[in-house]
């Protein structure tokens, strides 16, 4: 999102790799790259600019958006910033979550292609139980639990894990996350895959993003909710630290059991995180 | 990376991709739809 030379040549290359006319969006903060990276709006007086927009025909109804945010440093737009004098003074010119989440919302693919079950293509992927009995990777309604969406109703989540194996050697990934009981496919919910990248972890994402951790109301589901004039809307959940930390620790995993216990769900947002990328060396076998 | 290889590799699969960092590494064919 962030803008420079290295990615302005990325932005094109994907662009041409995507063949015929995806839309190219470049936005610029309307305060001017310099001002912005300044930082001087601080949290609680953000304002966000009406973007420049050059925009080009496209009749597959596909976009890229480009987000030029230069001197900001290598911090992660609308979060606290950390070490500014290392990585940056940050900006809050704009929200990296907020604007994420506008793009994507766009976008959704078929029930059927969204269904992640079973073996296809370069991909395999596979469905784990690690938390529960096991679970099929279908996004089908728990039997014996109709959804009503109501802020005290209990709801247990089917933990899964799923893992995406590279037909290529040496890369791997494994992520886990919940496969809420009510999704059907009149009640599709989004699947955000969050890749904090290696050296980072869930606690530090939660810090620079801003995302919460164990479901308390931060900063992207308040804003959400209060857009949707639904308060208590969705839940996102940090589900532990590096290398699957969440996996091995039987503290969090109870404490994602009583979390989800509580959230109601909510069409407009629900995710889970967790750690960064597990080594290739543990899928062995 | 691993948005641009999902992107490219699992296009079918994910409907959209956003990085925030990191460099377009992956020598791949063409994907199977525009990404967006």
């Amino acid at each position: 999102m962030r803008g420079s030379l290295i990615w302005r040549r990325h932005i094109r290359r994907w662009k041409k790799r995507s063949r015929d006319g995806v839309r190219l969006t470049v936005v610029r903060p309307k305060r001017g790259p310099d001002r912005c990276s300044k930082a001087r709006l601080e949290p609680g007086t953000r304002e966000i600019p009406r973007p420049a927009t050059h925009g080009e025909s496209c009749a597959c109804g596909t976009e890229i958006v480009l987000w030029k945010l230069t001197g900001s440093g290598h911090v992660w737009p609308g979060a606290a910033r950390d070490y500014p004098l290392v990585i940056g003074q940050g900006t809050w010119v704009i929200d990296a979550n907020a604007e994420m989440w506008k793009f994507f919302r766009n976008f959704a693919l078929p029930l059927d292609k969204a269904n992640w079950s079973g073996t296809d293509g370069a991909w395999t992927v596979l469905a784990q139980s690690l938390f529960v009995d096991p679970v099929r990777l279908r996004l089908q309604p728990h039997a014996a639990r109709a959804p009503r969406h109501s802020s005290r109703e209990i709801i247990r989540w089917d933990l899964a894990a799923i893992a995406l194996i590279s037909s290529m050697p040496g890369l791997a990934e494994i992520t886990s996350f919940t496969v809420p009981p009510q999704v059907s496919s009149a009640n599709a919910l989004p699947v955000i895959l969050n890749f904090h990248g290696a050296g980072s972890n869930a606690e530090q994402e939660e810090q620079y993003s801003g995302n919460g951790r164990d479901g308390r109301p931060r900063r992207l589901r308040r804003r959400l909710s209060q857009r949707d004039g639904a308060r208590n809307a969705g839940a996102h959940l940090e589900c532990g630290g590096c290398c699957a930390y969440a996996e091995r620790k039987q503290d969090r995993r109870r404490r994602l059991h009583q979390v989800a216990a509580r959230r109601p769900l909510h069409r407009a947002f629900t995710s889970i995180e967790r750690g960064s990328m597990r080594p290739a060396s543990r899928m062995a076998g | 990376m691993m948005a641009f290889r999902l992107g490219i590799e699992a296009s079918d699969r994910v409907a959209a991709i956003a990085p925030v960092e990191g460099a377009l590494m992956v020598e791949t064919s063409a994907r199977a739809r525009p990404m967006p």
